[in-house]
């Protein structure tokens, strides 16, 4: 330990070095002039700290009861849940949008894929499909363009398994939601004040 | 002074069971045997008795409201003193914004004898210098000074890493030795 191991010094200091770093350390301040003076100089600091700084006395402080009795009196009448329970009603109420984020996707993947299969089957092959991922006005225009050339009308992709889907996750969310709602509602009950 | 009864460690935690369940007369418990404490470190970081006791109740209601939040595994004492010093700070910044440092309360000259005033003006110049400090070395060096806590329960009292705290005790030192360097020449 030749250089000046200033960083330790503090540590030193505060009790906080020990094992092999402790003995180089002592090691080093038995021959370190400069190290011995930082040293003395940390202790001078804590001192005059510790002797101007003292701990307010008692007699300057409200009694112990006084000061229990203020703090009784501004106690909210009601504790906080925890940030865990927090955490989980959150995903409760985000369970159900996330599901329709995701049936959201699925069902534009689904319908995109589905036109792009119609404009193949009718003719339009890989130009209209590139037309259709190129942008999403080229492809509603070739989309009308192809129903109305082939006498496809809108009502015929409306099958019932189409509505299914849809129907099934609204009735889903409702019941997620009517079920969030009751629960938030027991919560509520169960930490009103008791006494 | 009546003493809270119970004082072991794992009575402790059970008055702290109790009050998360809602029990005014556990935490009531609980304010007593941590009051002096807890005035004690915010007292430190304010530099004025009057704030510390409004700090300290202001820093057990916080402790109340949000006692679902706390972890046994570490001692209720440094989960307490946490609230307490970030209440103080967020005290000590609203009060900032009306009262320069500079202006903090010196000893007023009267008929004392000349020793004590001297020993008054070193105290004050003493809580001048800390007031000054910043925020976050403020807060380590009171825990580590004047409470006598381990750089690893400072790391937990304060949510710091280990790093920081040596940093920020070695950056709160050097500023106080530049600040006091008149008092440590005396001393």
């Amino acid at each position: 330990m030749n250089e000046h191991p200033t960083q330790w010094l503090q540590a030193y200091h505060d009790g906080e070095l020990h094992g092999r770093k402790l003995r180089e350390l002592e090691a080093h301040l038995t021959t370190c002039v400069a190290c011995q003076a930082e040293l003395e100089s940390l202790r001078s600091l804590s001192l005059l700290l510790q002797e101007n700084l003292p701990a307010p006395s008692a007699d300057d402080l409200l009694a112990p009861d006084l000061f229990a009795a203020q703090v009784q009196l501004q106690l909210p009448q009601q504790q906080e849940k925890s940030s865990n329970g927090k955490s989980v009603s959150t995903l409760w109420f985000l369970f159900p949008v996330i599901l329709l984020l995701i049936w959201g996707v699925l069902q534009a993947t689904s319908l995109v894929s589905t036109a792009a299969l119609l404009a193949v089957n009718l003719g339009f092959g890989g130009d209209a499909i590139a037309e259709v991922l190129l942008g999403l006005e080229t492809f509603a225009q070739t989309q009308q363009d192809v129903a109305a050339s082939a006498g496809v009308t809108f009502l015929d992709y409306l099958t019932p398994t189409r509505f299914v889907m849809p129907l099934a996750v609204s009735l889903l969310y409702v019941c997620w939601l009517a079920i969030w709602w009751v629960r938030r509602t027991d919560t509520v009950s169960q930490s009103a004040p008791n006494n | 002074m009546p003493e809270p009864v119970l004082v072991t460690e794992s009575d402790e935690m059970e008055l702290v069971a109790l009050a998360g369940q809602g029990d005014r007369q556990a935490f009531n418990d609980l304010v007593r045997r941590h009051r002096e404490g807890v005035i004690r470190v915010v007292y430190r970081i304010c530099g004025s008795i009057g704030m510390a006791e409004d700090a300290a109740q202001e820093a057990f209601i916080r402790a109340w409201q949000h006692l679902a939040d706390y972890k046994p595994r570490s001692p209720f004492r440094n989960w307490l003193y946490r609230i307490a010093t970030n209440v103080a700070l967020d005290m000590l910044r609203r009060e900032k914004e009306t009262v320069p440092v500079d202006d903090l309360p010196l000893p007023a000259a009267g008929p004392t004898p000349e020793t004590a005033i001297v020993s008054q003006e070193r105290a004050a110049l003493v809580q001048q210098a800390i007031s000054g400090l910043p925020d976050a070395s403020r807060a380590v060096l009171v825990l580590r000074e004047f409470e006598g806590m381990s750089y690893k329960e400072i790391a937990f009292t304060l949510d710091i890493p280990l790093g920081t705290v040596m940093s920020r005790l070695n950056y709160a030192r050097n500023l106080l030795r530049t600040a006091l360097a008149a008092s440590l020449e005396v001393a």
